[in-house]
């Protein structure tokens, strides 16, 4: 054993407390090579989730997936990559009521400086369900606005989920939006069998 | 062999003074207990039983390794003790009560609900996610802490100092940090818009993202844009690989901190740029966040002292200077103290 590693075992004289179990672990040859290993599988897991689409990636990845999902290091860097969106495209949702009138509800947004602190998380999902490609999402986003409805004092007999899209020109002035309803639900009355 | 283990041992275990690991406990902190404070109006909607996502199951999607408290569809008291446990274990994180604990809890909370709804969260928030991970493994609440301040209480050490401890924990912070900048970069020149210059006003162009007012002259001229797009690859270019250099590190640094401000300022993306600022912290030496403490402490003590109408430096701060242990072949990941100010055992914050 080198004298180093001894005399990290040694307790110093004066050392104002005890030692934790991690501090212990680095002072020995064996916890030296516990935290190492530990330190190459955190490294593995980052270093190939990160590699682009590649072979290399398809080999390397299986081998840390576990380790990636219960540590929660999963992280995607293609922040407006590989190319910013060249439309723009807003959820929204056509609420149609009893009384015949109807209402178009946009995802929540609060002011620029607090507001933008809370509300980029509803923005996200507004990206998502924009994408309108999953369907198993429509159902839940379509009840959670009428139950919003209803809870408020309205009374909804439909949410019609829609897309707002108007493509962005640099330069010019932006085109005229395009509408697209892509699900419909429809709201059950008290004492009704759910639809949708 | 022999020197690649040491240069192994110099570089993850080398001991250095643990006053960056507090601060980026405290930062961390206080970044992670914004977002569950601001995340509290939604938390129903977003993870609650009747929310806008049914989670999926992942006990039987066969995807490894998935955890959660939450499960596909919790109970709203479940969700919101989970809620309350993320707030109450941040601001421990803040004030560094039972850190390590805390950490833990913080990291089990926003795993949980990262997992229960991912559709909600940005590449920020998955950052935050990251850092609480980092957290469980760093010695942040060794000092600048109420644990500290409890053991001084108690007679065993001061609470200004920061007993060295390995640096390994920082040291992941900051390879994840070159990486996230690297895989930006390398996911961007991907794009025709970034090589041909025109990305960054087409992002200044999605309206539901836009934060605070530009100039038209920023957001739609092509030549701005040209030169806006190619300065955001050689910034995350320069974020990823020079600020492994010493010589370059602030100024790189101080750059990225513009960089991240001016986007904060243009983009409602949370708190991603707070989140890459606690990464920054992990790069400041702890010789330079030991100068700044004994600083910041001096003038405190200072100011103290003008106050109570006496001007010499009654708690005995003021004219001390960053000192160390005797021992300065500091062994490697023990438990040799670098005191800041006054080192006298047993003195309170």
């Amino acid at each position: 054993m080198s004298t180093r590693l001894r005399s990290l075992r040694a307790q110093r004289p004066g050392q104002p407390y005890n030692r934790t179990v991690q501090q212990r672990l680095e002072c020995s040859r064996a916890g030296r090579a516990l935290i190492s290993a530990g330190i190459v599988v955190i490294l593995g897991a980052v270093l190939t989730f990160n590699l682009p689409p590649s072979e290399l990636a398809r080999k390397t990845q299986p081998a840390f997936q576990r380790v990636v999902n219960a540590s929660g290091l999963d992280q995607n860097w293609s922040v407006f990559a590989p190319d910013p969106p060249r439309s723009e495209v807003d959820f929204r949702a056509r609420i149609l009521y009893r009384d015949g009138t109807e209402r178009l509800w946009e995802v929540p947004t609060g002011g620029p400086v607090l507001g933008a602190y809370w509300d980029y998380r509803w923005l996200k999902w507004g990206e998502i369900m924009s994408a309108g490609i999953d369907a198993r999402l429509w159902l839940p986003a379509a009840k959670w606005i009428a139950r919003q409805e209803t809870a408020a004092g309205r009374d909804p007999t439909s949410v019609t989920l829609t897309l707002s899209v108007v493509p962005i020109s640099i330069g010019a002035a932006a085109g005229a939006p395009t509408s697209v309803d892509f699900y419909v639900h429809p709201v059950a009355q008290a004492g009704e069998e759910p639809t949708g | 062999m022999r020197k690649a283990l040491a240069s192994w041992n110099r570089f993850w275990f080398a001991a250095q003074s643990t006053s960056t690991a507090a601060v980026v406990r405290i930062a961390g902190g206080l970044v992670l207990f914004g977002w569950a404070a601001t995340i509290g109006r939604d938390v129903l909607s977003f993870f609650g039983p009747d929310g806008i996502f049914e989670g999926p199951d992942y006990k039987t999607s066969g995807l490894k390794g998935i955890w959660s408290v939450l499960g596909p569809t919790p109970s709203a008291t479940v969700v919101v003790a989970v809620y309350v446990a993320l707030l109450a274990g941040s601001m421990c994180l803040v004030v560094g009560f039972h850190s390590r604990l805390a950490a833990l809890v913080v990291f089990v909370a926003l795993v949980s609900f990262t997992r229960r709804n991912p559709l909600v969260l940005n590449s920020g928030d998955a950052l935050l996610r990251v850092i609480s991970f980092f957290l469980l493994l760093l010695p942040g609440g060794e000092a600048l802490s109420v644990d500290r301040w409890r053991r001084a209480r108690k007679g065993t050490g001061a609470f200004w100092e920061f007993p060295a401890r390995a640096v390994w924990p920082l040291r992941l912070m900051q390879i994840q940090l070159s990486v996230a900048y690297m895989a930006a970069v390398w996911a961007k020149v991907g794009g025709g818009t970034w090589r041909e210059g025109s990305a960054v006003a087409y992002a200044l162009r999605v309206g539901f993202l836009r934060r605070l007012p530009l100039p038209e002259v920023v957001s739609g001229s092509l030549l701005v844009s040209n030169v806006l797009s190619y300065a955001t690859l050689a910034i995350e270019l320069a974020l990823g690989l020079l600020v492994w250099n010493r010589r370059l590190r602030p100024r790189v640094l101080l750059v990225g901190v513009a960089f991240h401000l001016a986007i904060d300022y243009a983009f409602r993306v949370g708190f991603f740029s707070y989140a890459m600022f606690v990464l920054y912290l992990a790069f400041i030496p702890a010789d330079t966040m030991d100068a700044w403490l004994s600083g910041g402490r001096q003038r405190l003590a200072r100011r103290k002292g003008q106050r109570s109408g006496n001007n010499s430096d009654s708690d005995g701060a003021a004219d001390n200077e960053v000192s160390t242990s005797p021992d300065d072949d500091v062994p490697e990941g023990t438990g040799s103290v670098v005191a800041v100010g006054d080192p006298s055992p047993g003195r309170g914050p």
